[in-house]
């Protein structure tokens, strides 16, 4: 008896132990800059690079040649100076013409300055198959600088599973304008943890429903002690989501602290304003100072940029916006993408050019 | 400097709160120092900025001296009064026996402190800047700020503030308070007033788990109500949903306290509370309602006095919130604000519009359950109203929390049945926010009810181990 039960512990640590280990893997080791990276140097073994852009990408040299269809794991390696950014990895298999959004994967990387691995679910991607031969990586959606110290892909394990849920479960949803009116929560293989809680409960539910039954055989019994336990049962689950949602407001608190603290109201106001339009805020700031308390105004941007109208009628106050017979016309279109139509010719003269098709046309006519 | 001026801007409303709470309810015993604090900052928040609403009605200049003016003539009275019935506390009641405290109830009072933390550090650090949040209550109290009054002058532009005039104006004029008293704009300072109202709410629950439950379930399910991730969120926005939950919420419990007391003080404060939903947002009238009805409902089924004294009850509890709402109406008549096209209901569309049941019940079903604005607190809601179903046995005033629960259901669904406001359920950009609104209700249901079945399946173990 005693054999055979030690035989059967070595037989599930050696099942375990292979289970857990990484069969096949494939590293990239060569990147070339594509865009928005400067200073790209390799020392000791770890790639260095600086992003100047929103989405700055490498891309690898020469034929890769990734059997896709085995290897279903991607981990990455590597820190930056920025918290909590979004990176992208695009690929490209045998026959595609380029890269595009729908054969790419995206992941979030964790707190500035450390080295993190992160682990991505491959086969999440229906267009993962075949052979792929290039991929095109963009480690952080904006300015900062990043290491990288490796990137693998993987056959999937047991490890890499755990890997994922765990990572999936604490991914870091950033407040956004939607925010407001919606949040996600975790989520797990795309699926909301809610209804992983949900079967679990059922099926607690069940198992001491049964238990109470066939000890006490008596279904008042049951109706006495199983809810508190289910209930229990509950709370508990109800706590650790909220372990998880701690976690959350702790990197959004460390996300505002970095980007917020230390600076002043006016700066505080451009950083909230702004978005990809950096200097939107201060182009508002320099029409407050020019055109006189009290008049009308007009605004001038791209079509469906109705949130710098609203952003302009709250900051430019006691200045009044008016869509029809303003004193003054203020024309912010850095990417030139106004239709010449909409910019008021006739009766306006310029008042004050900030530069790169930011300006304020005046009304000669008083109506 | 600007610390102090700060300091006033945040105690001035909790004074003038704090004296109508000490006038209303003089009986030392009955609302712990906390509480009285916590609903002090509700209503005088209410108080300020319905005396700054008739001073810019009257087009008086809205300006600090104008207010603290009228302020001093209206509160000399309960100042004097609450001067002359001053006593020295007793200390006993407030001290608190630190030894008592056991180590998970400091864990649960630190989870506590830290989502309180947490809400004033998220408002304080970054200026408003969710989109309604400027677009519509930032520019009003903006424009109110600079114009010295309500900006009632129809040939300038911004009338009223430049947004929806329609929408009452308890937080724009906050804001404007602040700034009145700061002496310059600042989005970033205003932004307290929000994370504060989470401060009262937390206060307010645990008092009022606290008069059924003992400290450490009281605390536990204070810990779960600042749980709801929503509702941090909405804590540290400057949005108005959150300060018309907690109006809606203090409105309700104070009304359960009469229930379970009979003490005509609680009431008052119950009814002053729905009037300040009222003149939050424009659905906080619709809370008034439901307040109103289960009143009646307790007192037509439940109370033992004569139908002349049941009147009056009614009549007390109506008073307060028809002496805050008749004003507003009178002055949105008088200007000519009408009701927004959308919050407009239309009955003869009754019966083409049945379709949109299955749509707003589905909308509700997958947005409380499935997402991470509630996690998995309506699944709690409707486990525990499963099971003391099963147990049969409900306290009375759980009955009244419920059809509570039931009504706001019943109301925002009639909204959005019979009237253009459907279009947000549409777009997805309304139910949470309108679940906010009487959620921690919902979460004081659950936790009430807990209380309950625990109690219930105690009782039944030991009459179980009392078994041969």
């Amino acid at each position: 008896m005693k054999y055979p039960a030690i035989i059967l512990i070595f037989l599930f640590f050696a099942i375990a132990i292979c289970s857990f280990a990484y069969c096949e893997e494939a590293y990239v080791q060569e990147w070339a800059p594509y865009s928005g990276v400067e200073n790209l140097s390799l020392k000791d073994n770890v790639l260095e690079l600086h992003s100047t852009s929103s989405m700055p990408l490498l891309t690898t040299k020469g034929d890769l040649l990734i059997n896709a269809s085995r290897l279903k794991v991607l981990e990455i390696k590597m820190k930056s100076d920025k918290s909590y950014m979004t990176g992208r990895m695009f690929f490209r298999r045998i026959g595609d013409p380029g890269f595009n959004y729908f054969n790419s994967f995206e992941f979030q990387t964790g707190l500035n300055n450390m080295y993190h691995s992160y682990l991505v679910d491959l086969g999440r991607n229906q267009n993962w198959f075949g052979t792929v031969t290039q991929i095109m990586f963009s480690p952080i959606n904006g300015e900062g600088s990043v290491e990288i110290e490796n990137v693998r892909f993987l056959e999937p394990s047991l490890l890499f599973s755990v890997g994922t849920f765990w990572q999936e479960f604490f991914t870091f949803e950033r407040p956004a304008p939607r925010t407001i009116n919606f949040i996600y929560g975790p989520r797990i293989n795309g699926i909301s943890v809610n209804v992983y809680v949900y079967w679990l409960m059922i099926a607690m539910a069940a198992l001491i429903i049964s238990f109470y039954w066939l000890k006490h055989n008596d279904i008042k019994d049951v109706i006495a002690v199983a809810p508190t336990k289910l209930l229990l049962l509950c709370l508990t689950f109800w706590v650790l989501l909220d372990a998880r949602t701690i976690f959350d407001q702790l990197r959004t608190g460390i996300t505002d602290y970095q980007i917020f603290a230390g600076k002043s109201l006016e700066e505080k106001q451009a950083l909230s304003t702004n978005a990809s339009y950096y200097d939107f805020y201060y182009y508002l700031k320099s029409c407050g100072e020019k055109v006189p308390s009290g008049s009308s105004y007009s605004l001038v941007v791209p079509s469906g940029f109705f949130y710098f109208i609203d952003k302009s009628r709250y900051f430019l106050y006691p200045t009044y916006e008016r869509t029809i017979e303003a004193q003054y016309v203020l024309v912010y279109d850095p990417q030139n993408m106004v239709k010449a139509q909409d910019i008021p010719a006739k009766d306006h003269k310029k008042y004050a050019d900030f530069g790169n098709n930011r300006y304020i046309l005046k009304r000669t006519v008083i109506l | 400097m600007i610390i102090f001026k700060l300091a006033f801007a945040y105690i001035f409303p909790v004074l003038l709160g704090y004296l109508l709470v000490a006038l209303i309810s003089s009986d030392e015993g009955k609302l712990s120092a906390p509480e009285k604090i916590a609903i002090s900052y509700g209503i005088g928040v209410g108080i300020l900025t319905f005396i700054m609403f008739l001073i810019g009605a009257f087009r008086l200049p809205m300006d600090l001296t104008t207010i603290l003016v009228v302020c001093a003539i209206l509160f000399a009275y309960p100042l004097i009064k609450v001067i002359k019935n001053m006593r020295v506390p007793n200390m006993s009641t407030v001290r608190i026996d630190l030894k008592s405290i056991k180590w998970y109830e400091w864990l649960l009072l630190a989870l506590i402190s830290l989502r309180i933390f947490y809400s004033y550090f998220s408002a304080l650090i970054k200026p408003v800047e969710d989109v309604d949040a400027f677009a519509d209550w930032g520019l009003r109290a903006k424009v109110f700020f600079f114009d010295h009054g309500l900006s009632l002058d129809r040939t300038r532009g911004y009338f009223f503030g430049g947004s929806h005039s329609d929408y009452p104006i308890n937080i724009p004029l906050l804001q404007t308070w602040i700034f009145n008293v700061l002496g310059s704009w600042n989005d970033l300072l205003i932004k307290a007033i929000f994370p504060t109202f989470l401060l009262a709410l937390v206060i307010v629950f645990y008092c009022s788990m606290r008069r059924i439950s003992g400290r450490p379930f009281s605390l536990f399910s204070t810990y779960l109500l600042t749980t709801l991730p929503f509702l941090i969120y909405h804590s540290a926005s400057a949005y108005t949903d959150f300060p018309l939950s907690f109006y809606f919420f203090s409105s309700f419990i104070y009304l359960v306290a009469f229930l379970l007391s009979g003490d005509l003080s609680f009431l008052t404060i119950s009814s002053l509370f729905a009037g300040f939903s009222s003149w939050t947002k424009n659905e906080g009238i619709m809370f008034a309602l439901v307040d109103a009805i289960v009143l009646v409902v307790y007192l037509y089924y439940l109370n033992k006095h004569e139908i002349k004294s049941r009147l009056e009850t009614v009549a007390r509890y109506i008073a307060p919130i028809l002496a805050l709402f008749i004003p507003w109406s009178v002055f949105k008549l008088i200007h000519s604000i009408p009701t927004s096209s959308e919050q407009t209901l239309h009955f003869s569309q009754l019966f083409k519009n049945i379709n949109r049941i299955p749509v707003l019940l589905g909308d509700f079903y997958k947005k409380s359950f499935f997402y991470g604005h509630w996690d998995i607190a309506w699944f709690t809601f409707f486990l525990v109203l499963l099971i003391s179903f099963f147990i049969k046995r409900s306290r009375r005033e759980n009955l009244f929390v419920l059809l509570g629960i039931l009504l706001c259901f019943l109301a925002y669904g009639a909204v959005y049945f019979l009237s253009d406001a459907y279009v947000w359920i549409i777009n997805g950009t309304n139910i949470n926010r309108n679940i906010l609104a009487f959620m921690p209700l919902v979460m004081y249901y659950i936790c009430s009810t807990i209380v309950e079945i625990f109690n219930d399946g105690f009782d039944s173990k030991r009459k179980n181990s009392s078994k041969p």
